[in-house]
């Protein structure tokens, strides 16, 4: 199943959002999502497209994982991460006409780094770029490598803040 | 949990046998041990309650570059104010937490026992001062600790003091890392044993064992590792009250100057109160304990109180760490757990001093947390940096090439404590330049190490050569000299009201109802972490303060 179909699947399953490319409707779902403190299905779809720019290639983003991720946002942050979420939804739509969603994974991340976001500091408070990259990539940064399913790429098991238990550490090389 | 057990009703208690100021480790077991003997108890914390629900965020900050470490436990500002005049600067910060819990909440968790050695290096060495107590006096209530805290460890360690029960749980075993130093330390003869720890083997007290989250510093998400705020709950459940955000700030005596009547403590809203009770029992601390004695200064006692002596303040103490790191032709594939499982004693006891004690650890050497790295896009520096306005951080594929380079899997480390000496020099004291976010003058540490801490350390780096060179590692590098963290000595026990604070039942000299229970009573400091320690002697002043109530 393609990402796409997946978030279709999601959203036919009862997620609250309805059109994923039209920013308007966008923006009406996440004042509804910042009320309610879930992830509408525009918010999920933007979310799996800064994760492709921002994730390896060997990482299967689903919106499943992505939706997970999101859930991690302490609640007293949910406004200000969905308040971040609508302000890159416009400002991208502002300068490109399209969304992030609409566009392949280079022209999202060429479209964040003119942005600056690339070349900021993280803060919860700061100028867009840097709440972008606090709320939203460095969240899914955050919750992609303190697991597994991260950490493996560079051959660590057991990563920093991963409850793995302690057999590794006492697990001989088993490569190289 | 009603508003009073939260900490929400501020007010003072009425008609408590004990006022407990400070609720770490040792104010949490005093008010433990004392409540669970029927006693009335109220415990009055500067800093505020964690709900332990929340340790996920508070180790999602302890990851992130957006915080700082003091800032995972909300240390820092106006209220934490401090100075450092010493040769060494001291990152007061950095190593402490006011919280229910104190700075349980951030340790690392190993609780060697003292050897004997370190309540005699007066009689031994002629050094220093001789403790009024010795081991055997401490020995049943370090079981007693053991026990209360929930140690790990095992019977391997051919240099221990005697005792006379099994750990509670098993050691941890050896990690891989370990075996990579095993060989080379038989060759040279050196003996590699296991590391006891307040950290869950296996389920204890209703406690989870060790899930390896690996952020034991600054941060145990899932309850492993022991904390002050665990005998606090169960204080509470005895009945005693923690008064939480509730900074003292100065003790009030009698007029005769033999007792202490009150406890003057500030709150939220701005108001102050005065906590009596029939005894007081000081445990925060080898900074905030002798700050609040010179605090409390009367005209009866002109230079602070408890301080007929002059010593409060002096013989302030810590441990250093010696580290040193290197790389082997071969892969150490060290996953990350956050501790260490092996280390030796052998360098500890010995008949000539100097050099003196040492305490040899093998580290587990982490790689860097590949989160952290990849939070801050690949760089290793500070986010945001001018090199960044050129190049911008990396993700995708990138990032991990980036992250992967810098891992090269091969590196080892170990370091050492050397046992450092008191010195009346080496002090805390008020600044009273500077003042804190309720207007009094803040601590001035002072620390600095001399001649027999150098030959120590000198000693110590010898032998890590000497494992290092037997194991044929390269890019041997010396880490920078720190502070452990062991705050120590302020308010020293002794027999001599003019050359000590407290005495043998840590019971302050001048003040008939003042005890202390904390790492601030001890004569020298050896070179083993403190708190199981402090764990003991609390336990010993909650007998002696049951007897007097």
């Amino acid at each position: 199943m393609s990402r796409r179909e997946v978030i279709a699947a999601l959203l036919a399953g009862g997620a609250t959002g309805t059109a994923v490319s039209a920013l308007p409707s966008g923006l009406v779902e996440t004042e509804t999502a910042e009320r309610q403190g879930d992830l509408t299905g525009a918010n999920l779809e933007q979310l799996v497209a800064i994760a492709e720019v921002v994730f390896p290639s060997a990482i299967d983003v689903t919106a499943e994982d992505v939706s997970e991720y999101a859930t991690r946002v302490p609640d007293d942050q949910r406004s200000a991460f969905h308040r971040t979420l609508t302000q890159l939804n416009r400002r991208v739509f502002g300068s490109h006409g399209r969304l992030l969603a609409e566009m392949s994974v280079q022209q999202r991340g060429a479209a964040l780094r003119s942005m600056g976001i690339a070349r900021v500091g993280s803060s919860p408070s700061g100028s867009l770029a840097e709440r972008v990259r606090y709320y939203l990539i460095n969240q899914l940064v955050y919750s992609l490598f303190t697991t597994p399913q991260g950490s493996e790429l560079i051959g660590v098991e057991n990563p920093v803040g991963y409850p793995g238990g302690y057999e590794s550490y006492q697990r001989p090389p088993t490569d190289e | 949990m009603s508003e009073r057990q939260r900490g929400g009703d501020r007010a003072p208690a009425e008609k408590q046998d004990v006022c407990v100021i400070g609720s770490g480790v040792a104010g949490a077991l005093v008010a433990y041990a004392l409540s669970d003997r029927g006693h009335d108890v109220v415990m009055l914390e500067a800093g505020k309650r964690f709900d332990p629900a929340n340790r996920l965020q508070r180790m999602e900050r302890a990851i992130r570059p957006e915080y700082h470490l003091p800032e995972v436990w909300d240390m820092g500002g106006e209220r934490d104010r401090f100075t450092s005049s010493g040769d060494l600067y001291y990152a007061l910060n950095r190593t402490r937490v006011k919280a229910v819990g104190g700075t349980t909440l951030h340790w690392l968790g190993i609780t060697p026992r003292f050897h004997e050695k370190d309540f005699e290096m007066q009689s031994r060495y002629g050094l220093a001062s001789d403790w009024p107590i010795g081991y055997e006096d401490l020995r049943p209530y370090y079981a007693e600790a053991e026990t209360e805290l929930g140690v790990s460890g095992g019977t391997d360690n051919p240099f221990a003091p005697p005792r006379e029960t099994d750990f509670p749980m098993d050691a941890f075993p050896a990690s891989y890392s370990d075996s990579l130093f095993a060989e080379a330390c038989e060759a040279l003869g050196i003996t590699m044993h296991s590391v006891p720890q307040a950290r869950n083997s296996e389920p204890y007290d209703d406690r989870s064992q060790c899930v390896g989250y690996s952020t034991c510093i600054p941060v145990c998400p899932s309850g492993a590792k022991y904390s002050g705020d665990v005998h606090v709950r169960k204080a509470q459940s005895n009945g005693a009250r923690v008064i939480s955000q509730a900074p003292v700030q100065y003790l009030e005596h009698d007029s005769a100057g033999e007792r202490v009547e009150a406890a003057v403590y500030a709150t939220p809203d701005g108001e102050r109160h005065r906590q009596e009770a029939r005894q007081f029992v000081l445990a925060c601390g080898a900074v905030e304990i002798p700050r609040l004695l010179l605090l409390s200064r009367s005209s009866q006692y002109p230079e602070g109180l408890a301080n007929t002596s002059g010593v409060v303040g002096k013989y302030f103490m810590d441990h250093l760490v010696v580290r040193v790191g290197a790389e082997l032709d071969e892969p150490t594939n060290q996953e990350p757990i956050g501790y260490q499982t092996r280390e030796t004693h052998q360098f500890y006891d010995h008949d000539d001093s100097p050099p003196g004690s040492v305490k040899l650890v093998f580290e587990n050497v982490n790689p860097p947390s590949l989160a952290e790295s990849a939070l801050r896009g690949g760089d290793t520096g500070t986010p945001g940096d001018l090199s960044d306005v050129v190049a911008g951080d990396t993700w995708g594929d990138e990032l991990v090439d980036t992250v992967r380079d810098r891992m090269p899997n091969r590196r080892v480390g170990m370091f050492g404590n050397p046992e450092t000496l008191p010195r009346a020099e080496n002090s805390v004291t008020l600044d009273y330049e500077k003042t804190d976010s309720h207007g009094n003058p803040v601590p001035d540490v002072s620390f600095t190490i001399g001649g027999y801490e150098r030959r120590t350390i000198e000693f110590i780096r010898d032998v890590q050569r000497d494992i290092l060179n037997e194991m044929d590692a390269s890019n041997i590098v010396d880490s920078p000299l720190r502070t452990a963290s062991h705050k120590m000595g302020t308010t020293r026990m002794g027999t001599d009201p003019s050359e000590s604070v407290v005495d043998s039942r840590l019971r302050t000299h001048d003040l008939r109802n003042l005890s202390i229970a904390s790492s601030s009573v001890f004569v020298t400091g050896g070179a083993m972490n403190p708190t199981l320690t402090i764990a003991a002697l609390s336990l010993k002043a909650a007998d002696a303060i049951h007897r007097d109530l």
